[in-house]
């Protein structure tokens, strides 16, 4: 027996003048205990499908016609005050960002027994227990201690498996779960997909989860729909469509799951020089207090670091957040000083005074395409930036923009358009664009990936492996994903707390990982 | 929102013109006396009437546009490039130059403004040019503040790092990144400012401490009517006016302004 289900549903969005329809003509049932996975990329109307499903879709967007039955009810004709009734305890959901997601102002026990007090009648002493008894469900540790903490004094994993005890302290039939490990590490993840694979053992209700990442359904879901510009392009059981995928758009996503490259040429292969070698480099972060600034404890957060990096060698620098591997970028390339060690640019060493005379040596892609361009300058100006302003003659600059440019595939005409007017896609081939322009020969690539679309990243990693084989420079990848590092790099560093734990080729430490850190990073990885 | 911004631009555009056609527009020679005329009420020969010495109110007023605007742009435009020089320094590079500048700004903070004005006045002696400098050097620190909060957040985006590892100077960041991306919030201060400035004048003259006669400035033409008020309602009401009317275009496009860059409100 099906105990939701979406019939015809098309949402539309009014966005000024324009209406644009979001979701079209769904339709999508969810069994009793089922698992279902609805997998798509960003911008394909799965959230907006998950919010019509609970009553909260946002202003602007509307319910053009449809049905989505729950139980007896059409939740879309249902008034506001007897959905109240519904959400919670009928249909409840898990959010991508845990912290946001929680009040900052109220203790964690407050907030999940306020539920239980508003909506169950509890009194305060027996919601008390049963927080308790639900933080010890979501695996917390000490409940007890955690009950009296604030958001901000918990982990990214433990604010999560919070939310988790919230939506399922009133013992919904539905559970909608939108990306609740996207914004987490790998190993939380882990952990988090291991306790919701337990809750659907322990407790009596169907789960709803919504990805773009085949890999992190997999072991959980029987059932996938597969959503591509708000319409539903593929449906059926998992293993026929991880095994016969129809659409291409479904081969691409799991795909970029699996992490295949495709069938592009290795790069060129790392050759004997080292363009960067870096001996027991440290950097820490002081903690000022006072008037006079002065620093009260100190936070390392590179320690005693050796790195060497060859020519035309791609190497991959893994590790968790916060475990130093930016710092260490930049240390690298002289934007931050390091309190001991030194860092040598082609044998030479690498101070302060020379950093500008490096920079046509030494270049940087941040993660975030929409920070690291400037908002108010042309699209051409900030590919250009790099050759400063030395005297050059206007063609001459003209010539090396249009090279540059259709190196990373975008048009020379676009040139005077601000970064606000491109896609996520086409900012991050900008800014690799302004890194390639002064002709480095070693490049850091910081997260270049992390924060963009599925099936965009790996677009930009065919684009980066390429022009490494074309140019042979040699690249720093720093990453939190395993999987693209895996498939990118050949050679790999494992960062934990500041420190180079373990490195080598690839295939040897994802295959034979010696440390018990490097071990459970591994096996964390979703398997597909 | 935005209809009201236009209006109090159209306003702004309007005074300018008046301001910079003086010549044109006045009836009369803003100076000339003329006793025999004195205490008329408006007419056709004088539009707003004529004070006590049978001054042309209408020409003065009209002088006085010149005046008003003057010290409120000049001023502001002082107290902005003080403001955005010191703020963006002590922002940009922290540490030393930054604790230095803010302890600075938190002394000048604590005098109250317009006796800090009245008692530099009364040294240096009152005259258009050290009323337009002692308002800009007494009303910098908001402005400095506020760039020094812009700088601090734009400092740590990627585009600034990007641009230090392309070998940029620290010059040519805060010139070409940082003061274009963090003048939004200075704009709105400097039209709010210009308001404030023009209010400052007017307190100053009706004192006797701003503009001195025979030059007229909405401030020292309303001192002049206080005495005649009662029956002469003509001397206050139309300067009082001008003033309100500017003070308030000015409000508005500032108003405005900020609206159009709080991308919250934008849609």
């Amino acid at each position: 027996m099906n105990i939701l289900e979406v019939k015809d549903l098309n949402i539309s969005f009014q966005d000024g003048a324009s209406c644009k329809r979001v979701v079209k003509d769904v339709c999508l049932f969810i069994n009793e205990n089922e698992f279902v996975g609805l997998v798509g990329e960003s911008g394909s109307g799965k959230s907006m499908l998950a919010y019509s499903i609970l009553g909260i879709l946002p202003r602007a967007a509307r319910i053009e016609k449809g049905k989505i039955l729950f139980g007896p009810n059409d939740m879309c004709a249902l008034p506001e005050k007897d959905m109240r009734a519904i959400r919670g305890k009928g249909i409840s959901m898990i959010f991508q960002e845990p912290f946001s997601s929680l009040n900052p102002v109220l203790s964690i026990g407050d907030q999940i027994g306020e539920i239980l007090t508003v909506h169950e009648g509890l009194r305060e002493d027996i919601a008390k227990r049963k927080v308790w008894e639900y933080l010890d469900i979501v695996q917390i540790k000490d409940p007890e201690r955690i009950y009296y903490q604030y958001p901000h004094q918990l982990s990214g994993g433990q604010r999560q498996r919070v939310m988790i005890a919230m939506a399922i302290c009133l013992k919904p039939k539905l559970l909608i779960a939108d990306e609740p490990t996207t914004a987490l590490d790998v190993t939380v993840q882990a952990e988090i997909l291991a306790l919701l694979r337990k809750l659907k053992e322990d407790l009596d209700m169907s789960v709803l989860f919504i990805t773009h990442d085949f890999a992190i359904i997999n072991e959980m879901v029987k059932r996938i729909y597969v959503m591509k510009e708000g319409k539903v392009v593929e449906e059926g059981s998992k293993d026929d469509i991880l095994r016969h995928p129809n659409e291409l758009y479904t081969q691409r996503l799991i795909m970029a799951a699996r992490n295949i490259l495709g069938d592009i040429g290795s790069g060129q292969d790392a050759g004997e020089k080292y363009v960067v070698e870096a001996k027991g480099l440290s950097k820490y972060y002081g903690v000022e207090r006072g008037i006079l600034k002065r620093d009260v404890k100190k936070v390392l957060a590179v320690d005693n670091v050796d790195i060497a990096i060859r020519e035309r060698q791609i190497l991959g620098l893994v590790g968790q957040t916060g475990c130093g591997k930016s710092t260490l970028g930049r240390l690298l390339l002289g934007l931050e000083i390091p309190d001991s060690g030194n860092v040598l640019v082609k044998g030479k060493c690498l101070s302060m005074k020379k950093r500008f005379f490096l920079s046509g040596i030494l270049q940087i892609v941040f993660q975030d395409p929409y920070s690291s361009l400037d908002p108010k300058m042309k699209m051409g100006d900030i590919v250009l930036e790099g050759l400063g302003d030395k005297r050059m003659p206007r063609d001459r600059k003209d010539g090396i923009l249009r090279e540059t440019l259709s190196k990373v595939h975008l048009e020379y005409n676009e040139k005077d358009k601000y970064p606000h007017q491109f896609s996520g896609g086409q900012r991050q081939r900008i800014a690799i664009a302004r890194a390639l322009a002064v002709g480095p020969q070693f490049i850091v690539l910081d997260e270049p990936v992390s924060s963009l679309d599925v099936l965009i990243q790996q677009d930009i990693l065919h684009l980066l492996r390429d022009l490494q084989g074309d140019i042979g420079m040699s690249l720093l990848f720093i990453s939190h994903d395993l999987r693209v590092v895996r498939s990118f790099a050949s050679y790999v560093c494992v960062m934990h707390e500041g420190r180079i734990i373990e490195s080598g080729p690839v295939d040897e430490v994802y295959e034979n990982p010696k440390e018990p850190y490097t071990k459970r990073l591994i096996k964390s990885i979703p398997a597909l | 929102m935005r209809r009201l911004a236009v209006i109090g631009m159209g306003i702004i555009a309007i005074l300018i013109i008046i301001a910079l056609l003086a010549p044109v527009i006045a009836t009369h020679d803003p100076t000339e006396i003329n006793l025999k005329e004195a205490y008329l009420p408006p007419s056709s020969g004088h539009y707003f009437g004529t004070d006590g010495l049978g001054r042309d109110l209408y020409s003065r007023i009209v002088y006085g546009t010149r005046i008003a605007l003057m010290i409120g742009i000049v001023a502001l435009g002082i107290a902005t490039i003080i403001g955005i020089a010191l703020g963006s320094i002590a922002g940009y590079f922290g540490g030393k130059a930054d604790s230095i500048i803010m302890r600075f700004v938190d002394i000048m903070l604590c005098f109250p403004s317009f006796f800090l004005i009245l008692s530099v006045i009364a040294f240096i002696g009152p005259n258009i040019l050290n009323v337009m400098i002692i308002i800009g050097a007494t009303s910098w620190m908001g402005i400095a503040r506020l760039i020094r909060a812009e700088v601090l957040s734009l400092k740590s985006r990627d585009f600034i790092v990007a641009s230090r590892a392309l070998g940029r100077s620290n010059f040519y960041i805060i010139l070409r990144h940082i003061i274009p991306n963090g003048i939004g919030p200075v704009l709105v201060n400097f039209v709010f400012g210009v308001a404030a400035a023009i209010l400052t004048e007017v307190a100053l003259s009706f004192l006797g401490l701003g503009v001195q006669p025979p030059n007229p400035s909405w401030g020292n033409i309303l001192i002049e009517g206080k005495e005649a008020m009662a029956v002469c309602w003509w001397i206050v009401m139309f300067p009082g006016m001008a003033i309100l009317v500017t003070v308030m275009a000015f409000n508005l496009l500032g108003e405005g302004i900020r609206d159009m860059l709080n991308p919250r409100l934008r849609k």
